[in-house]
């Protein structure tokens, strides 16, 4: 499947070509490399959703065509 | 005929006032409810400021940390004259200056190295840290003895608030994944303490951390009064540079060691 992530802080986007059983986490860090992401956490939200990192993109009802957003999770205080 | 005398110009007598004008407002509940508040770094200064001037006055703090002069542009209660002392026990001092009739505790200590059962003594939590291994561990407890949580967290102009109200809602682990795990003791924003390592910190301005911690305390506000149709589920997440402000989901990870238990 095709996917597409959007960076949420630059507002960047990429297509990423996936497998079902592919994982959020995965997805997580693949993306954040391409972009040279700061050291920090992230997490990916689909619409109002954030996604367990666990899952497969089947087990979160990703399909193909769907646009994930790469968000900052901020953990300073 | 005069059946009663009524009083005129009280309401700005009285400091709760406003407050009470609140039809669901309850000064008991609030003046009785036991918080602990979990690291009094930007957004603890904050939390605690709003708490004292909410109603509540039975407030434990917990922190290690000494203070250091790049806390001072944003924790309201410290000063110059301040740096080098505890940050919990400063707190303490300035919030009797807010409040003389308040009951406030202090801890100069780790979280985790207070009793496994302390957290069971309270009615609410206020996460206020800056870094995930603590957040866990007081998460993993307020899981355990069902108390609401309500986690702060802030980066630079991005802040977020969790709220956690065990068996209902997922925890903060539920959301977490392995790019949580590469920085799990990693401090953020605070120092205070002499560090081994550099460890970069983030921005962090005042401006954010009031925005984050006067949700903190206004999501307890309504967990007191036990408004759960209005508590905010789960995530409240803000960005300043791209001015938003939403509420996510975060859905219970069935597989998650706190919320299937």
């Amino acid at each position: 499947m095709r996917i597409a992530v959007k960076d949420a802080e630059t507002g960047n986007k990429i297509n990423m070509d996936l497998e079902g059983d592919n994982t959020v986490e995965e997805v997580i860090e693949g993306a954040a490399d391409y972009w040279k992401k700061d050291p920090g956490a992230y997490v990916l939200r689909y619409g109002k959703k954030v996604l367990r990192g666990a899952m497969s993109l089947d087990e979160v009802e990703i399909q193909s065509n769907d646009v994930l957003e790469l968000i900052p999770d901020p953990e300073g205080g | 005929m005069i059946s009663e005398t009524i009083k005129i110009d009280t309401h700005d007598t009285d400091r709760y006032d406003r407050l009470k004008r609140y039809t669901w407002f309850d000064l008991q509940k609030v003046s009785q409810t036991n918080v602990l508040v979990v690291g009094v770094g930007a957004l603890g200064n904050e939390v605690c400021k709003n708490l004292v001037l909410s109603g509540f006055k039975r407030i434990t703090l917990v922190d290690m940390d000494d203070i250091v002069r790049s806390n001072l542009n944003r924790c309201v209660f410290f000063n110059e004259k301040d740096v080098e002392k505890k940050k919990a026990t400063i707190i303490k001092k300035e919030l009797k200056k807010l409040e003389v009739d308040i009951d406030v505790k202090a801890y100069v200590s780790r979280i985790q190295d207070l009793s496994e059962d302390f957290i069971s003594t309270f009615d609410i939590v206020l996460g206020c840290l800056d870094n995930i291994s603590t957040r866990l561990h007081v998460n993993a407890h307020c899981y355990h003895y069902k108390i609401p949580y309500i986690d702060g967290g802030t980066q630079g102009l991005i802040g977020k608030v969790q709220i956690v109200r065990p068996p209902n809602t997922s925890c903060l682990e539920c959301a977490m994944n392995k790019t949580h795990k590469k920085i799990r003791d990693m401090r953020l924003s605070c120092t205070g303490e002499q560090t081994t390592f550099y460890e970069p910190k983030y921005a962090a301005d005042i401006n954010t951390t009031s925005i984050i911690s006067a949700v903190q305390v206004q999501e307890a506000l309504k967990i007191v009064h036990k408004r759960y149709d209005a508590v905010i589920k789960d995530l409240f997440y803000y960005d300043g540079n791209r001015n938003v402000f939403e509420v996510l989901e975060v859905p219970i990870n069935p597989n998650c060691n706190h919320t299937m238990l």
